[in-house]
């Protein structure tokens, strides 16, 4: 495990303090009384190998004794250090998990829509939204966006609710939707009138999953022109979907990338992971998606 | 990217640990699978202590450590453990099962926290409120 930690003076380096092997998983007896970043070799357990070392550090660790003799002060008046193993998502857990209670409560199934940009998220909502409308499928949608309306603008008319959140307007520019936003989102939002309900989040590959948003399922549109080894660079995004909507497929002939890679490399990282190929230039396509999407639907009547 | 609302987040834990008494010092366990970039994360915690020194400075003395945890892969079929150095590959090396999940790597915690005491010129912290009140006032 490796310790990473900055200076005052801005330096920062890395410790890799547990060169001892450990026999199994367990923190809780870790209490760091330390002040000097050495651990008791009896006391911390973990169940792994020492981690490559980042920065220069030297064994001696000679900044960090001069930064924690300048800490003594704080230690002589009174420093108690607090155990608190508390996740750092808790709290926005805690509100997807509401989220999830108010969609249940409603019987609305949620999809949350996870790309890059560009991938064409909105071209392929914009479909299904049709696809909705023609089916009697009442459809909302969340609409997340740093700047601009202009995604919520080319949603309308299809019959949906938009719910339109600008992360760059009071929550910090996010790069991502997060479940106290959607919630806020939702109450613009009739859930009780509405059957399926589409997050589209932030185009990034990297935030979106981290931030559980309390939907039932996240599916993310990929573009094939984005080539076929993003599944290796961003294994946690391609985790966290069930769905692959494989884009921009009538490009393939004018391309390098080769479709059957990209499902070789999203297989190392997701194997359950379903891939359906799309393409906005032929609406049949689209088929294989509707009906992933109608077997998940409540059914009415 | 996301390392500033991950500062944001750890803020809100710390300050509840530390129930209004000024921080030192916060050590955070994060996984790799997190993509936390390191730099970042302490970039953006400099921020944090930055915009507490403009408020309550409760946070600005709060030196955040990192402890970074590599991935460790379980297979459900053949029941090895293996430790991913480099690329991800949800593959049993032993067995090349794909039934395998991550048993480390996915951490994203706030460890501890080290908090100040109120001296004697600062009666009245809930700690001390019970010793304060009865030395007879």
């Amino acid at each position: 495990m490796g310790r990473f930690h900055r200076h005052a003076d801005g330096t920062t380096h890395a410790h890799d303090d547990h060169e001892h092997d450990h026999e199994d998983h367990d923190h809780v007896d870790h209490e760091h009384v330390d002040r000097h970043h050495d651990h008791d070799p009896g006391g911390h357990k973990h169940g792994l190998g020492p981690a490559p070392r980042r920065g220069g550090a030297s064994p001696e660790h000679p900044e960090a004794r001069e930064r924690e003799v300048g800490d003594h002060s704080a230690y002589e008046t009174g420093t108690t250090r607090v155990a608190v193993l508390t996740s750092i998502f808790a709290e926005n857990d805690r509100a997807a998990d509401g989220n999830r209670a108010a969609f249940d409560a409603a019987g609305v199934v949620v999809i949350n829509v996870m790309s890059s940009p560009g991938a064409g998220k909105t071209t392929v909502l914009a479909a299904t939204l049709a696809w909705c409308r023609d089916a009697g499928i009442r459809a909302g949608v969340i609409e997340g966006d740093i700047e601009t309306s202009l995604d919520a603008e080319r949603l309308a008319g299809y019959g949906a609710q938009v719910s339109l959140l600008n992360t760059g307007a009071g929550f910090g520019g996010e790069c991502h939707l997060d479940a106290p936003m959607v919630a806020h989102a939702l109450r613009r939002l009739d859930l009780d009138s509405l059957d399926v309900v589409f997050v589209e989040n932030v185009g990034n590959l990297v935030c979106p999953a981290e931030f559980d948003v309390g939907a039932h399922h996240s599916v993310m549109v990929y573009a094939i022109t984005e080539g076929e080894e993003k599944p290796l660079k961003y294994p946690v995004m391609f985790r966290a979907c069930e769905l692959v909507l494989l884009n921009k497929m009538d490009l393939v002939p004018y391309l390098d990338a080769d479709p059957e890679d990209f499902r070789a490399h999203l297989a190392r990282v997701n194997p359950a992971a379903t891939v359906l190929p799309v393409t906005s230039r032929d609406l049949t396509s689209y088929e294989p998606w509707f009906a992933w999407l109608s077997a998940r639907l409540p059914t009415r009547g | 990217m996301h390392e500033l609302s991950l500062c944001e987040s750890i803020r809100d834990v710390v300050l509840t640990a530390a129930q209004g008494r000024p921080v030192t010092g916060v050590t955070v366990r994060i996984g790799r699978l997190r993509q936390v970039v390191p730099e970042s994360l302490l970039f953006c915690w400099d921020a944090i202590r930055h915009e507490s020194a403009r408020g309550d400075g409760l946070l600005a003395d709060a030196e955040m450590a990192i402890e970074e945890v590599p991935v460790t892969l379980a297979c459900a079929n053949c029941g090895k453990q293996t430790l991913v150095e480099d690329d991800l590959a949800m593959l049993c090396p032993g067995c090349f099962a794909t039934a395998v999940e991550p048993v480390t790597g996915t951490e994203c915690l706030v460890l501890t926290v080290d908090v100040r005491e109120a001296g004697a010129d600062r009666a009245g912290i809930a700690d001390h409120a019970a010793a304060g009140a009865g030395m007879g006032s």
